[in-house]
């Protein structure tokens, strides 16, 4: 069996082109991902909202929305306050309107001879979906509108409360009320989840070995099967160290990845190193079934690489591999399909690296690790049963 | 056209990748579509983030605070434990969570009535600092109106003041939508979908392509049809007849994706009948463009598990770095945004943005003919490839020859 093993191992790693695109491609996918997406926690971070005012005698007739507005813009606010706004000034609104047109702006705000300010959204950013930036500007025009409506209704009932002008004063100046704070063990970041997927998107990959190394014994697939299966050595004894070999390989394989986004990238892991070498062991051994199950389907060898590589493809969606929209439509079907979640490795790696990362107990990583060795049984089964006292070309 | 109807067949016994790459894929574009939410933009709507609060106060400004919040955002109902609230964050499920602590009414009251110190509430924020700011401005918003009633008149009763600012809160703004050319939001999903299809095609024509001229060009395969009466450079081109009889199956396929109601295409096709067929258009172009790199990839003699390896690396390296996963360029950074420009799939992704952004034709069509020319170039390097290739000792080219001759 040792021989065997040894063997294995060897002819897994003179396959010089696996070998080479599932090293390959897990780097190379995740330096296109720190590429790419390394800078969107940067791309979500707060910048000042692009609008237009039109800045006309309505508008500077108003009582403390010009003073606002200013006090909220990029260029005129106060040291250690916010910017919202990144405010240009027109002064009409046929100039507004041409300026939403020539640049990229979230809309622009009138006043009327009323005194009441309106909002003009560009339709790019005004569903619900589009418009937070939007929202952000309708939410500081309805504050200012409810403070200027409030203090309207007060005059009207008492107006003596207005003589005192450190009391208008009082009433009018905003006061903040909320406080950040962070309940998760290391700062929220959207760019790790890629990265996490990414690395899941691998370990699915190293379902090729062990895919190659059940081909390798089988007496109807390959040469070298038919020669194996005519040596006087037991199915179970031959088949124990090819995948034990193909998951040695694998984890060799996810090994170098792992440096590669550490060491490269300084992706974090929380700095719970052991348990992602675990959850990587125990993904690579369900991958390491599942190849073994899939490399003893009787269809061609072409049909079973295709398999190999939508499989990665496709579980990987469910990771949120894709993009924003990949990450939501993951969410989305864990929430309404949590068996399938439950049973799609991709899922449960990047879940695993995100247990480490975000809590602090273990309790949701060794959930995911369960649902792996749960994987890694089913497929243990699933293939053994596919194996073992095999007939070929019999009657 | 023996060579032609042979490929054919080569191809539909291709039919698991056929499934996989071109139908699977494509429809991996059609699923994400389906759900996305887009709603009309002809009314403005506010943004509308998952939101819990968390009121370990239970007071009546708390439970106030509570209702406006509800009106503001979509309610999620989260329990009040460490996990719970690192789950809600860290899945991006809640990006905004209000925690009230045990006191804060009273706080408040107190604060307002003799100029204490002002108590806050604690938010808890994802990534998401957009939302975050929103959220932030609605919760304040919010207490505010209530501080102006209590300050105004200490002696209204906290029940009187809540409803008071709850009224006030409801005063809002007229808001307009300003429809700038190009920027019809309701063919969102169409455009996005059509740049999804550079994915499934790059991916499946790759395999395919790389097949077929594989099989043909094999050693004892393509010594045996060398030997046969078909002249090798009409049987090249019946193979590649077959090949772009494939890439047509392909573009034909994905086109009929667009009718499908989850990808907006058929709402292009009847309100922009133009701009859809252009985009069709700029689809077939692209489409060369994996012919060509399945003709090299397939030059190079590289067995089959390793083309599916490069065809997964090119079509995801292509899609990623042309950012039509992301759907916006500016998210790019400069260096990457650099490299995107050596990628086929950036400049496609271009002609697409193009056409959504109601650019010129010019703009557009100088697009298509960079991807015209990476076909052209990629397809004569797969050309001089081959050329080497076959004289090679392994292909019984010259090589062979020259020991013997030594």
């Amino acid at each position: 069996m040792g021989i065997t093993f040894i063997t294995t191992v060897k002819t897994l790693v003179r396959q010089r082109d696996t070998l080479l695109w599932a090293i390959a491609f897990p780097l190379v996918l995740c330096t296109l991902i720190y590429a790419m997406l390394g800078n969107l926690d940067e791309a979500y971070a707060l910048k000042p909202v692009e609008i237009v005012v039109v800045d006309d005698a309505a508008y500077q007739a108003t009582t403390g929305l010009p003073e606002m507005i200013t006090a909220l813009s990029k260029d005129t606010v106060a040291e250690g306050d916010t910017a919202i706004f990144d405010t240009t000034y027109v002064d009409s609104d046929e100039a507004a309107r041409q300026a939403l047109t020539d640049g990229d702006y979230t809309g622009f705000i009138t006043v009327d001879a009323t005194g009441q300010p309106a909002f003009h959204v560009d339709a790019r950013y005004a569903s619900s979906t589009t418009g937070t930036n939007a929202s952000i500007v309708k939410i500081v025009l309805d504050q200012y509108w409810q403070t200027a409506s409030l203090v309207g209704a007060m005059a009207q009932t008492d107006p003596s409360l207005f003589t005192d002008p450190a009391l208008l004063e009082r009433l009018t100046t905003e006061v903040s009320y909320t406080q950040r704070v962070s309940v998760t063990a290391n700062p929220p970041s959207d760019s790790l989840a890629y990265m996490y997927s990414a690395l899941a998107f691998s370990v699915i990959m190293m379902m090729s070995f062990a895919l190659a190394a059940v081909e390798d014994i089988q007496a109807n697939t390959s040469a070298l099967g038919a020669r194996r299966s005519l040596a006087g050595q037991s199915k179970a004894r031959t088949l124990a160290p090819a995948i034990a070999a193909s998951w040695v390989v694998g984890f060799g394989v996810q090994l170098v990845g792992y440096s590669y986004v550490k060491f490269a990238f300084g992706t974090s892991f929380g700095g719970k190193d052991p348990a992602v070498l675990l959850t990587l062991a125990v993904g690579v051994l369900a991958m390491t079934f599942t190849g073994a199950f899939v490399g003893s389907l009787p269809i061609s060898s072409g049909a079973k690489s295709g398999i190999t590589a939508t499989l990665s493809c496709f579980l990987s969606l469910f990771a949120g591999l894709y993009g924003p929209f990949a990450q939501d439509l993951a969410e989305s079907a864990a929430e309404n399909a949590p068996l399938f979640a439950l049973a799609n490795p991709a899922r449960q790696v990047t879940q695993a690296f995100h247990a480490l990362y975000y809590y602090d107990g273990y309790q949701q990583f060794f959930q995911a690790i369960l649902a792996l060795l749960g994987l890694a049984a089913v497929f243990f089964v699933l293939s053994t049963l596919m194996l073992r006292r095999k007939r070929y070309a019999s009657l | 056209m023996p060579a032609f109807r042979t490929a054919l067949r080569l191809i539909v016994r291709q039919w698991p990748n056929v499934l996989l790459y071109v139908i699977g894929l494509g429809m991996l574009g059609v699923f994400i579509l389906a759900n996305i939410n887009l709603t009309s933009v002809e009314t403005f709507s506010e943004a509308k983030p998952n939101v819990a609060v968390i009121d370990r106060d239970h007071s009546a400004l708390s439970e106030g605070l509570t209702d406006y919040l509800a009106t503001r955002s979509t309610p999620v109902a989260l329990e009040d434990n460490t996990v719970a609230l690192q789950d809600a964050t860290a899945k991006n499920t809640t990006p905004y969570i209000v925690i009230v602590p045990a006191g804060f009414g009273d706080a408040f009251q107190a604060a307002v009535a003799d100029g204490a110190p002002a108590p806050t509430v604690e938010t808890v924020v994802n990534y998401l600092a957009f939302t975050g700011q929103y959220m932030d401005q609605v919760t304040n918003a919010y207490l505010n109106a209530v501080r102006m009633v209590l300050s105004a008149e200490p002696d209204t009763p906290l029940a009187e003041a809540l409803s008071q600012a709850a009224a006030a809160t409801d005063q809002q703004v007229p808001v307009e939508v300003v429809e700038v050319e190009g920027a019809k939001s309701i063919y969102y999903k169409a455009y996005f979908f059509f740049r999804w299809m550079a994915y499934p095609l790059t991916a499946g024509l790759m395999v395919l392509v790389g097949m077929v001229f594989s099989t043909f060009m094999g050693g004892e395969v393509r010594r045996r049809n060398l030997a046969s009466p078909l002249a090798p450079g009409r049987m090249s081109t019946q193979v590649a007849f077959a090949c772009v009889a494939l890439v047509l199956f392909a573009w034909l396929f994905m086109m009929v994706l667009t009718l499908i109601p989850a990808t907006g295409g058929l709402d292009l096709l009847q309100g922009q009948p133009a701009r859809f067929g252009i985009l069709a258009v700029a689809a077939l172009i692209y489409a060369l463009v994996p012919l060509a790199i399945g003709f090299l990839v397939a030059q190079t003699g590289m067995r089959a598990a390793a083309q599916n390896g490069v065809a997964n690396i090119v079509s995801l390296g292509f899609a990623f770095l042309s950012g039509i996963f992301m759907d916006d360029l500016s998210l790019m950074g400069d260096t990457v945004l650099k490299v995107a420009h050596a990628t086929p799939t950036f400049w496609f992704a271009k002609a697409t943005f193009a056409v959504q952004d109601g650019d010129p034709m010019s703009t557009f069509w100088g697009y298509n003919g960079i991807v015209l020319l990476f076909a052209v170039a990629i397809f004569a390097v797969g050309l001089l490839v081959g050329r080497l290739r076959t004289q090679t000792a392994d292909a019984g080219g010259n090589l062979v020859a020259a020991p013997a001759a030594a």
